[in-house]
């Protein structure tokens, strides 16, 4: 068994023509009604996310690793389809039908020099969207380090849905590109690390297109759904996110590892996001794998966000909650089990328990198939 | 708040990491190399995970993801 996973550790690579598909359905549910006190009282932020996910690991060659991701969402939300006339009570996520590919092409140069690209393709009723990426990955000081540097760009096209049903013929544009410094470090023989950076910078339109702002008439009780006048959203046309991660994963024993990570992020809208979170793994053996995961996550709000506004607007603003402040709890258990050498699945189930009372309630079920 | 941590957070995580001088040899590597210890061991549920949390937070970015772009959100 170690001198398997030794082998494999140091071979790090596939025999050509082999490789895995897994099946993953997950599904994803929030509730919410207006003026039932969670989130904000005067949009609709109910979610229903019902996700199916296909993923193709294939070897294509000695030096040549092919990933192939294809997403399908069925979304109800707080849609403009699903809403109708409601008008001005929308928010949150997207509605309908998405589907997404994400391919990916790793080239190994030499033993310790790996290329990446990645292309991503992604369509919604309400937007269409293509990727770019490449990165390089280079090993150091006999594989104890090894360093990743990449480079992402996005290209987005927003339809111009509006909160009443209102569609613009022009859509709107936005760029997105991300630069992503990542290290791994070896510590000890039973612990090792990952850290990482992220700046983006988003330009564009990065209003949601149907998120309204409920005004209302001023000296009304302070959740009353009172009589007032509902409005675009309007947020700033450039957006700069810094995020920083780091990783810890320790044995402890032959069968037991716990992980500790966690993530500062920063944006020049004013949204600061601190998350910790603490794994716990355990391998009975024969394939059978569990994890634990808590997870703590705060929020600070956008200097645009507000639960309320009266009879004038600010230059930007946003009523959406999701980037309002709040912070939350999340707990999850997944269990691993191995049907034969090429067959195994796995299931899992989350809560995220928020302050706000938007609570989420998430289980996945996969199957992967490795040929 | 967050954007002074930030700062000392890269600091502390850059000097910790590489300042660590000790090398773990081929031969010590066994446990690092158990299925357990992978930090990308189920692509599936990191991919599930990313975007999830990317929907539903103001937050993005840094566990490998890009922080936006690609989808309806801002």
């Amino acid at each position: 068994m170690l001198l398997t996973n030794l082998v494999l550790f140091m071979a790090q690579q596939q025999d050509v023509g082999t490789g895995s598909v897994t099946f993953r359905l997950s599904a994803l549910n929030r509730e919410d009604s207006i003026g039932d006190g969670k989130g904000n009282p005067f949009l609709d932020e109910d979610l229903l996310v019902v996700q199916p996910l296909i993923m193709v690991d294939y070897q294509l060659a000695a030096d040549l690793h092919l990933t192939a991701d294809l997403s399908f969402d069925r979304v109800s939300a707080a849609s403009v389809s699903r809403i109708g006339g409601d008008t001005g009570r929308q928010s949150g996520a997207s509605g309908d039908f998405y589907v997404g590919l994400d391919t990916g092409l790793q080239y190994a140069a030499t033993d310790t020099r790996t290329y990446d690209y990645k292309l991503s393709l992604s369509s919604e009723y309400d937007y269409k969207s293509v990727g770019l990426g490449s990165g390089i990955s280079q090993e150091f000081n006999q594989g104890n380090t090894k360093v990743s540097l990449r480079l992402d760009g996005y290209y987005d096209i927003v339809k111009m849905i509006h909160f009443n049903g209102f569609e613009e013929d022009a859509g709107e544009t936005r760029t997105s590109l991300a630069l992503t410094i990542k290290a791994y470090q070896m510590l000890t023989p039973n612990l090792h690390s990952e850290f990482g950076v992220t700046q983006t910078q988003q330009n564009g339109f990065l209003s949601t297109a149907y998120n309204s702002v409920w005004m209302r008439e001023a000296l009304v009780g302070e959740d009353e759904l009172s009589p007032g006048v509902a409005t675009d959203e309007l947020l700033p046309s450039s957006r700069s996110r810094t995020s920083v991660y780091g990783s810890l994963r320790q044995a402890v024993g032959d069968s037991a590892a716990v992980q500790l990570s966690g993530r500062i992020y920063s944006d020049d809208w004013g949204v600061g996001g601190v998350s910790l979170e603490p794994r716990f793994y355990y391998d009975f053996g024969d394939g059978y794998v569990a994890r634990l995961r808590y997870r703590w996550y705060d929020q600070s709000a956008a200097d645009y966000y507000s639960r309320d506004y009266f009879a004038q607007l600010p230059e930007f603003y946003t009523q959406d909650s999701d980037i309002g402040e709040f912070s939350s709890n999340t707990i999850g258990a997944d269990f691993d089990w191995r049907t034969s050498d090429v067959t195994s699945w796995s299931t899992g189930v989350d809560l995220i328990q928020r302050s706000d009372n938007l609570d989420i309630y998430m289980v996945s079920f996969s199957f992967t198939y490795e040929f | 708040m967050y954007h002074v941590k930030l700062k000392k957070l890269i600091l502390i995580l850059s000097l910790s990491m590489f300042g660590s001088c000790a090398n773990v040899e081929y031969y010590d590597r066994e446990t690092l190399s158990s299925p357990i210890m992978q930090f990308d061991a189920d692509r599936t549920r990191n991919h599930v995970d990313e975007k999830i949390f990317q929907s539903i937070e103001g937050a993005a970015g840094g566990f490998g993801g890009s922080s936006g772009g690609g989808c309806g959100c801002s």
